[in-house]
């Protein structure tokens, strides 16, 4: 319970110097909204105006503390390049890319936690035929580990999409049109994000597998005459299962990442294209807002982690207390 | 003929022959990547052009080698950047350790949280984009993960005895960090660098697909991937050749390095 509570004090002090940061870089950034939503050729007064309508000549300090208050409640203003409110903007948008980011999340965890796990035990059975299907596996893992997201995006377009017409690349359905479509028309999105991490999480799997296998509880579970599968299911699985949680957060930022690129290939209207345009427009506070927001979602995420490493496995526990 | 050197000589032979490209392709290249030439578009691959032609009949091939080049350069001195700046703090801050440690490795928390290729996004869009822009934000943002791993071998290695030795006789904290400790983080070093290579070769695919790295018309292979989408049902080729080389690349310096490593 003690760790708990510490783990979320450090989450919440790493948040509060993400918004730090986050707010003095777009300070020290060149060319504010004034000039970008009037140009350069504007009177004095009307330019004068306008900062005091947005509140630029308030003190730094509380224009800090009006965004940090716009972003926990959602009042986040108009935006300047729209002039529709910043919370519609973004909530439209990261519905989008949290769902890409979630479908993608279960995807590698259904596939890489079998794939590392039944490639983890085959090689580590230390026999000839173990060790060649070690460096073939190794190898066609570090290829797909290799490939840019959006490649695969790319690919799976021309494939499925084009060759074998199962989905129309580009013909986005709304989620408030259509949820089933909405869903259907991410799949491709999904597994183009998710294919380098699978990748990269199998790796994981499987090296905590054999990892564990050549340990002494597996020797002396064989001696006692458990068949492999009795001791994989009891025993391996448990303890390998544990450490590759950890790299789950390593694998969500990546996830996030991914997203916004592969957005593009598909031509979702999510976080990516609305970061993209609003930089292009110069209108910094949804920047701030979108940047803020990813790093909130990854922050969360890493907590959840390793509060639930901590939670399930005792022998951590044991050594920080 | 083990393993590991098999896996070094492929990845070594993969990079060696893409490097080669790179620099022929600043002396010759088959057909000039910036010609406009209407009357040879959307050529298949054949004899004359080996990956076809573009939207603008311009030479996939010659293309593919000038953004190699490009690639390859704007990563280089990306994680030049990165790693002598990342060097250097993590070499300072693992050894002294203390409040300045203590404060750099809360702000190193708080930057992973945001990933890179936003980070760099965010940067580039904002202080105009441009190849210096785009090299220059890509080696900020790459420092975090250097300092973090240099640091972590530095705070192994700080207690152990040589460390011990070498200051009982009598040899300054310089002296100690880059002549007894440094050498004793080569695998670190080596595995780090090829890592933060492959990462800045993926980050700077990503931003010129996504408009903001290289700009057109100059070739690159990122930018030539957001160019090809548009014509991926006619001309498959366009996007493949270039996709292509960039897994090749990433491929080999991975192999590479794991030969490396275990030697």
């Amino acid at each position: 319970m003690k760790y708990v509570l510490k783990r979320i004090g450090m989450a919440a002090a790493t948040l509060l110097l993400v918004s730090i940061i986050v707010f003095i870089m777009f300070q020290i950034v060149p060319g504010d909204v004034v000039t970008a939503k009037l140009g350069t050729d504007i009177t004095q007064e009307r330019a004068e105006a306008l900062r005091n309508e947005y509140g630029l000549n308030d003190p730094l300090l509380v224009q800090y503390f009006n965004w940090i208050r716009g972003i926990c409640t959602g009042n986040l203003g108009i935006s300047y390049s729209k002039d529709i409110p910043v919370g519609d903007l973004l909530l439209n948008n990261l519905v989008v890319t949290v769902s890409l980011a979630f479908m993608s999340l279960i995807l590698i965890i259904v596939f890489a936690v079998p794939v590392g796990f039944w490639s983890g035990y085959v090689s580590g059975k230390n026999t000839k035929r173990a060790k060649l299907f070690d460096s073939i596996f190794d190898g066609v893992n570090q290829t797909f580990m290799a490939v840019p997201s959006f490649f695969i995006g790319i690919l799976i377009s021309v494939v499925f999409g084009i060759v074998l017409k199962w989905f129309a690349p580009g013909k986005y359905v709304s989620y408030s049109e259509n949820i089933m479509d909405f869903i259907l028309y991410l799949i491709p999105a999904a597994i183009s994000v998710a294919v380098p991490k699978i990748a990269m999480l199998v790796r994981f799997v499987k090296a905590s597998v054999v990892g564990e296998m050549n340990k002494d509880y597996v020797r002396t579970a064989k001696s006692k005459g458990m068949s492999d599968i009795a001791i994989l299911i009891h025993h391996v699985f448990k303890n390998s299962i544990i450490t590759s949680v950890t790299a789950l957060s390593v694998i969500m930022a990546e996830i996030f990442a991914g997203s916004v690129v592969v957005e593009q290939v598909f031509n979702l209207p999510g976080l990516g294209r609305l970061l993209i345009s609003s930089i292009g427009t110069r209108d910094y506070p949804v920047v701030m807002d979108i940047v803020m927001y990813i790093a909130i979602m990854i922050i969360t995420v890493n907590l959840i982690v390793d509060i639930i490493y901590r939670l399930t496995d005792p022998r951590i526990g044991a050594s920080y207390e | 003929m083990n393993k590991k050197n098999a896996r070094f000589i492929i990845g070594a032979s993969i990079t060696a022959i893409l490097i080669a490209m790179a620099i022929v392709s600043i002396f010759y290249t088959p057909y000039d990547p910036e010609t406009i030439n209407i009357k040879e578009k959307f050529l298949s691959p054949c004899m004359a052009h080996i990956m076809g032609t573009d939207n603008f009949g311009r030479d996939i091939f010659s293309r593919v080698m000038v953004g190699l080049k490009d690639t390859i350069i704007i990563s280089g001195l990306t994680i030049a950047i990165g790693f002598a700046t990342g060097l250097i703090a993590g070499c300072f801050t693992g050894y002294f350790g203390g409040a300045v440690d203590e404060i750099l490795m809360r702000i190193n928390d708080a930057l992973s949280s945001i990933p890179s290729v936003l980070l760099a996004i965010v940067m580039i869009g904002t202080f105009g984009s441009g190849t210096t822009t785009l090299i220059i934000s890509l080696g900020i943002v790459f420092i975090p993960s250097f300092a973090r791993m240099i640091r972590s071998d530095f705070i192994k290695e700080k207690n152990r005895e040589y460390v011990m030795c070498a200051k009982l006789s009598g040899a300054g904290a310089m002296r100690i960090i880059f002549v007894h400790i440094l050498p004793n983080c080569k695998n670190t070093i080596i595995s780090s660098l090829i890592v933060g290579f492959n990462n800045a070769i993926l980050a700077e695919a990503s931003l010129s697909f996504l408009g903001i790295g290289v700009a057109p018309p100059k070739a690159s292979l990122g930018a030539m991937l957001k160019e090809s989408q548009m014509y991926l049902s006619g001309a498959p080729w366009y996007s493949i050749f270039p996709g292509i080389t960039i897994v090749l690349l990433i491929i080999g310096l991975v192999l590479l390095g794991e030969g490396l490593k275990k030697k």
